[in-house]
């Protein structure tokens, strides 16, 4: 017997460490909320374009410096970015600053065959005003700016003429690397983060010792959110489970007063957690941070378990393990059986998140009922038997008799409960996935200072174009272009700095019709011979990427993803016009422009499931009621479901009370208060005959389950918190309104 | 004649004033081309980011009650200035020039001309240094502060160059000569 006992004890300790050392490799924790939010996005050729397009900006970091003067900025910038160089956190630049300064005249200085389209229309036009007297008048004239006329004038173009001189690209220093913010100067730095050391470059740039105390810095980086995230979610996740288990390990002592029961509740915790977190992972091939979180909540549920057969092993009756274990086996598995349907809930949720709770919360519970029934009744201890019956009841007990007694109406409760979840499917619910999380203040401030710096206005809104080849994207991100410049919409175009061969072509010929009357206009207007050059010529991307390697633009060409080509364009997020505002971007026919939208989308689907889950818990109550009715009657089976039902309400009014708004993680709550309920309601009422002992492991299971989810409260990720509160009221009510399913009930 | 005293006396009070210091207005008071003179001129635009000069000649006739500035080459172009409107035309027909900005910039070097410096003083800081005639105007009305850098007159006995510098490094360059041909008008 001692030899099994050291077998299983040592199975328990051991398997968990194995387990461990060999998936720890693969064990792959993900920080993307959105992703946690919605996989499945990412199924379409569309979507992993879109993924593509997110990781290629996911390690880039952006530092602004922002001072009195650009020299004395750009001397910092000079020692910063040889600071950068010499650490392996960060990617070596392959551009200068000073590669910047001229990008706006690069498309000149190389005769490269590019025209806006309202510039090519004055050339189709021939609306060359440089020839129309009026505009000579303005040129010449000491009382007039040349400027205003000059930058409209297509011929400003031809070589030989005004070379260099109009932009028709809106690519500036100014508007992409420096910005008079608050009428400082700013000066912005460009880096890559190395992959995988986003850890220790948050750590360096929280440091940096800059030569210039007059000078700030702001960084950011989309991937230093999710170090921060991860950071804070590891370190929340191990101090709650942390807490929990001391909070367990507290009330297990208090009431035991035993070592055994300490070292067998943990080393059985440890178990299941460890079971169920290989199970899920295996399924998912990773777990999210919040998941793991959430997860917490359970090992309060499996300590309900342990603590219902420990407790039965003070029965007087119980003789060994194994009949503790078949006095509580008939409620322990109703009530998994009540878990198993809420967890399922969760696994089959479009959440992937939920999913991941789910498998890890049926997986660990499973385990741990194979604890108890394996393991646990191997260290049977019979205990000093106490008074297994009596009078004493409990505060909870009292209140439910003393209603009872007054004859209330408790049942009324099923149609307000009903009503109560239709009013909440009608009520709106707060299910935007921004507000799911907290970001991490310092990067939210720093990012939206640099984003105001260079410009930066692009949201959650996109189109996604594809063909055959870059070509042929090209040309229709054109016809987007026209379609979006003529409802006014702002918009990052590739075209705008590398148009497609077709419209080259028509500029390069645009150019040389043009050429053919330079000599007799300079000749004419007296105007200084410049050099002859060698005239327009079409260019690739290539060529582009050689002469300006920094460009964002870059990005937005996503390449070949299976049989097509793929580039984005993102919209900008500020579309005051109302020409923008009337704009609807669904209205393109082709079938290769896609509008993607990424929050609409998640949270058009997060919303639905949350109305999916009030249907669900009334369907559930329903069957779950005609099952139990078939089995124990229909008075037991509604004094069973009641105290589910009546804390539900109860856990959502106070939210509403609270004034926080409802969203999915409150309702999702109500899943997990409707299985625990019926969980505490099982003991209570397979205890019809009135132990004591039954008694005082609901109130201990109760404790244990409480502390797991207030702890959860406590969490700074609203979608932690919002469950664990609810859950935690739920669970307060569902004990004081448990005994309802034996004094309630009908006596056999 | 009345130029050239009223130049020299200038210069002999800003050789006093030091340079870089403000200059006091009632000196400058006689800073004109006089009533009824002409004056030729041959003026350079430079567009800096063309590296191009668009060079224009003329002719600029300060009549009783009217600023003209005539462009002969490459084309005629006349830009009047009288009771604060301006015109512009070929000789044959003119129109209304509109633009606020131009009529304001017309009317600023209309001044600078004809010594209008009380009107000047809104609109400009002005500093004087040696040696020579070498004024130096800052402009601190916002319309023009935009865009004008500075501008500069120069000259020892006439008023020899007027340079206009854009914040864009864009320039303006008249030279102002044949002074000795000058000729009261009728």
């Amino acid at each position: 017997m001692i030899k099994r006992q050291y077998l299983i004890l040592s199975i328990l300790c051991l398997l968990p460490v194995l387990l461990f050392s060999f998936y720890s490799r693969f064990f792959s924790i993900n920080t993307d909320v959105l992703t946690s939010l919605n996989r499945d996005y990412f199924a379409t050729g569309f979507s992993t374009a879109f993924e593509q397009y997110e990781n290629s900006l996911s390690r880039d970091l952006v530092i602004a410096l922002k001072g009195e003067g650009l020299n004395e900025l750009g001397l910092e910038a000079d020692h910063i970015t040889a600071f950068l160089d010499s650490k392996d956190e960060f990617e070596k630049s392959d551009a200068s600053r000073s590669d910047f300064k001229n990008l706006g005249q690069f498309y000149f200085e190389n005769h490269m065959a590019i025209l806006t389209p309202k510039q090519r229309g004055l050339f189709k036009n021939k609306q060359f005003k440089t020839l129309e007297a009026s505009a000579l008048k303005k040129i010449y004239s000491p009382f007039s700016s040349a400027l205003s006329t000059l930058t409209l004038d297509p011929y400003a173009l031809v070589p030989g003429f005004f070379e260099n001189f109009a932009k028709p690209v809106s690519l500036t220093p100014h508007n992409q690397y420096f910005k008079n913010n608050d009428l400082k100067p700013t000066l912005i730095i460009r880096r890559k983060i190395t992959a995988g050391l986003e850890e220790s470059a948050l750590k360096i740039l929280a440091n940096l010792k800059l030569k210039n105390q007059n000078i700030k810095y702001y960084y950011s980086s989309l991937g230093l959110y999710g170090v921060v995230a991860r950071s804070q979610a590891m370190d929340e996740s191990s101090t709650f489970s942390l807490l929990t288990i001391v909070l367990i390990l507290i009330t297990f002592f208090f009431y035991f007063k035993s070592l055994r029961h300490l070292v067998l509740c943990l080393v059985s915790i440890v178990f299941c957690t460890s079971i169920g977190l290989y199970i899920s992972s295996f399924v998912f091939g990773e777990i999210h941070l919040m998941s793991l979180l959430m997860g917490i909540s359970i090992l309060g549920i499996m300590a309900d378990y342990f603590i219902h057969y420990f407790i039965k092993e003070k029965e007087e009756v119980t003789i060994s393990g194994h009949d503790a274990f078949l006095s509580i086996k008939k409620p322990l598995l109703w009530s998994f059986i009540t878990s198993l349907i809420g967890f399922i809930i969760f696994a089959l949720a479009p959440l992937p998140l939920l999913q991941e709770f789910g498998v890890f919360s049926i997986s660990s519970l499973f385990c741990a009922i194979l604890v108890v029934r394996f393991g646990l009744v191997s260290f049977f201890k019979p205990t000093k038997p106490k008074s297994n019956k009596g009078n004493q009841l409990g505060l909870n007990e009292r209140f439910i008799k003393a209603l009872v007694k007054k004859n209330i109406r408790i049942w009324m409760i099923v149609p307000i409960f009903i009503c109560f979840l239709f009013l909440l499917v009608l009520k709106n619910t707060n299910n935007d996935i921004r507000s799911f999380s907290t970001p991490d203040k310092i990067l939210r401030q720093n990012e939206s200072f640099i984003k105001n710096s260079i410009g930066y206005k692009y949201g959650y809104e996109f189109y996604i174009i594809r063909a055959s080849n870059l070509e042929e994207t090209l040309e229709l991100e054109e016809v987007l272009k026209g379609k979006l410049t003529k409802a006014s919409v702002r918009a990052s175009f590739l075209t705008h700095y590398l148009p497609s061969q077709k419209t080259q072509k028509e500029s390069i010929s645009l150019y040389q019709s043009a050429s053919e009357n330079m000599d007799a206009f300079i000749k004419k207007f007296k105007m200084e011979a410049v050099d002859k050059t060698s005239g327009h010529k079409s260019f690739t991307l290539d060529h582009l990427k050689g002469k300006n390697p920094n460009l964002d633009i870059y990005k937005q060409n996503l390449g070949k993803i299976g049989e097509f080509h793929y580039i984005i364009v993102p919209l900008y997020i500020s579309q005051e016009s109302t020409a923008a505002k009337q704009f609807d971007p669904r209205i393109f026919e082709d079938k290769n422009i896609v509008y993607m939208n990424k929050l609409e989308f998640i949270n058009k689907d997060v919303s639905s499931f949350s109305l999916s889950i009030s249907y669900g818990i009334i369907i559930f109550s329903f069957i779950f009621f005609i099952i139990l009715g078939f089995r124990f009657g229909v008075i037991n089976a509604g004094a069973i479901i009641l105290p589910s039902m009546i804390s539900i309400i109860i856990a959502i009014s106070s939210i509403l009370v609270l004034g926080v708004g409802i969203n999915i993680f409150h309702l999702l709550g109500t899943v997990l208060i409707f299985a625990l309920g019926l969980d505490y309601s099982f003991f209570y009422f397979f205890n019809r005959k009135g132990s004591i002992l039954t008694r005082s492991s609901i109130e201990l299971s109760t404790l244990t389950t409480i502390s797991s989810f207030g702890v959860l409260a406590l969490s700074s990720t609203h979608a932690v918190s919002s469950f664990g509160t609810v859950v935690f009221i739920g669970i307060v009510s569902c004990w004081l309104w448990a005994p309802f399913s034996y004094l309630g009930a009908k006596n056999e | 004649m009345v130029l050239n005293k009223v130049l020299i006396t200038l210069f002999f009070l800003l050789t006093l004033s030091n340079s870089g210091y403000a200059i006091d207005k009632k000196y400058l008071s006689g800073l004109q081309f006089p009533i009824g003179t002409e004056v030729s001129y041959k003026q350079i635009r430079f567009i800096k980011s063309t590296n191009f000069k668009l060079e224009s000649s003329g002719l600029l006739k300060v009549h009783t009650n009217k600023i003209e500035w005539h462009q002969i080459n490459p084309f005629v172009h006349i830009i009047t200035m009288k009771d604060g409107v301006m015109t512009s035309g070929d000789g044959n027909t003119s129109e209304e020039v509109k633009n606020p900005i131009a009529t304001k910039m017309a009317r600023i070097m209309f001044d600078l001309f004809q010594g209008n410096f009380l009107a000047l003083e809104k609109v400009f800081t002005m500093k004087a240094s040696s040696p020579g005639i070498n004024l130096s105007l800052t402009p601190i009305n916002k319309d023009f502060a935009g865009f004008i850098k500075g501008i500069e007159l120069v000259g020892n006995k006439n008023v020899e160059k007027f340079y206009l510098e854009e914040k864009s490094g864009n320039s303006l360059t008249i030279k102002f000569f044949n002074f000795i041909k000058m000729k009261k008008l009728k």
